[in-house]
């Protein structure tokens, strides 16, 4: 190259003309260069090496969902504190009314549950009541010894308090409904221990089209198996990354998934808690989430798969 | 100001970062292993990440990834003369035969002048048309003037001219 043309000898401008040209040429170049950069491939290994240490990424616009979901959750878990809240304040309020109806001195507890406001209450079910002071509640310190009218005709909800339902909150089975999706828990199978062959993520029942890449990369931390694999068949896409993780900070019990499907993308998500200490990330495209579940369960059946049963082919 | 996701960083910044970090390596994988760590550091960062406002954000990013390119190219002390700075040559069916010769040509000089060119007009250069920076945001990473930047950009594009000229190869 002539060192000659990179001296800073700027004594002739470049016309108009030309400093577009040149713009132009730049521009087209950077372009092109950049198109042939492999982006999507550099995400999944991005993602695939999160997870190696324990990071897990939502694919796109799932970290908005997510926080919608636990916002629900938190929204769910105040409805249902506050109707219970109501409903103890309407049973003291009634309570208070049926006393001051009464207009009774406070001399013991039978008279709250005496005959008749009970059986107001429980029309279909006369009970006799012989109340003793075990079965009043602690903290009645207005009660009266003679049977009232009551005011207000009891309901059910504020006499038995238990008709306040809270819902049930434990983890799982639950299902999210979202925009244009689903998100949830299902309880799926737990390992009796951790896979120790990348090959061990490779669901038997693949679609055949789907070329197989198992990853075991010696230098990423163990564990970090992963497994990928991808195809086409006719009009439909599959792709299928799994990984296997530890020290992940989600709060699921063992042999229970936490899932999140898009229904616009088509994408399906799973973390799955396989033993005490490791989960397992799975992402699918182009499955439903039976399908992609039905997958996932085989994999919990590794130890009885036979050698050879999946035959792996070179990732595309 | 919304919060991003990492999919949406990744989308508006990987171009930048993967040429702010070839500029330095000019190579392919060295450079693609800088992207993915330089990428890694945003997801370990998220929570502080994901709010800054987008100037911020982009002056990090570029910062991050030279900087992890400077180091990477120490580490291996190579230097590497590549000629294509990506993958292979991509036919466009749409031009005739002739026309992709002559542009390939074109293509293969402006490539090797760039990288010849003393940093101090190739970075500019660089910067505005593979990393899609403004002049502005250019003049803040660098810490020079918007007018240095216009001015080094300026000289850049008189030695392509230059060099084009100097092969016989049209640019008009």
């Amino acid at each position: 190259m002539n060192e000659e043309l990179f001296k800073n000898d700027f004594d002739t401008e470049l016309s108009p003309e030309e400093s577009a040209a040149i713009d132009r040429i730049l521009a087209g170049i950077s372009a092109e260069d950049d198109r042939r950069v492999d982006y999507d491939g550099m995400l999944r290994r991005i993602k695939a090496a999160a997870r190696s240490e324990g990071i897990v990424v939502f694919p796109s616009d799932r970290a908005k969902k997510r926080k919608g979901l636990v916002k629900r959750l938190a929204l769910g878990a105040a409805t249902a504190a506050a109707v219970f809240v109501v409903g103890l304040a309407a049973m003291l309020v009634l309570r208070t009314v049926l006393d001051d109806d009464a207009e009774a001195p406070v001399v013991g507890t039978e008279a709250y549950f005496s005959e008749k406001p009970v059986k107001d209450a429980h029309d279909s079910t006369p009970v006799k009541h012989t109340a003793k002071a075990t079965s009043a509640p602690k903290d009645n310190t207005k009660v009266t010894n003679a049977p009232v009218e009551p005011v207000t005709e009891p309901t059910s909800a504020p006499v038995e308090p238990s008709l306040s339902v809270l819902p049930d909150l434990s983890p799982f089975p639950t299902e999210f409904p979202m925009r244009g999706g689903s998100a949830g828990y299902v309880e799926l199978e737990s390992f009796e221990t951790a896979p120790e062959d990348a090959a061990d993520l490779v669901p038997a029942d693949l679609p055949p089209c789907m070329n197989v890449m198992p990853v075991d990369d010696p230098l990423l931390p163990v564990p970090n198996l992963s497994a990928e694999a991808a195809g086409a068949d006719g009009g439909n896409e599959y792709t299928y990354t799994c990984t296997v993780v530890s020290d992940l900070d989600v709060e699921l019990e063992v042999g229970v998934a936490m899932y999140k499907y898009d229904e616009e993308s088509g994408h399906i998500t799973y973390i799955w808690r396989i033993t005490d200490e490791a989960y397992l990330v799975a992402d699918f495209d182009g499955f439903s989430l039976e399908q992609a579940q039905e997958l996932l369960t085989s994999l919990a059946e590794f130890p009885e798969r036979v050698d050879g049963y999946v035959e792996y082919l070179p990732a595309a | 100001m919304p919060e991003r996701d990492f999919d949406s960083i990744y989308k508006d910044y990987s171009r930048l970062v993967y040429w702010a970090a070839y500029r330095v390596l000019n190579d392919k994988e060295m450079t693609e292993d800088v992207t993915q760590n330089v990428f890694i550091t945003v997801l370990k960062n998220m929570a502080d990440i994901a709010s800054l406002p987008d100037a911020q954000l982009k002056g990090w990013l570029y910062r991050v990834a030279v900087n992890a390119a400077v180091d990477a190219k120490r580490r291996t002390g190579k230097e590497v003369l590549s000629d294509e700075p990506v993958g292979a040559e991509v036919a466009d069916d749409a031009v005739s035969t002739e026309e992709q010769v002559m542009k390939k040509m074109l293509y293969s000089a402006v490539r090797e002048t760039l990288r010849g060119m003393e940093e101090t007009y190739r970075e500019p250069l660089m910067m505005y048309y593979y990393s899609e920076m403004s002049v502005k945001e250019i003049a803040d990473a660098l810490d020079i003037s918007e007018g240095t930047v216009k001015s080094r950009m300026s000289r850049g594009r008189k030695i392509l001219a230059r060099h084009l000229r100097a092969r016989g190869i049209s640019y008009e």
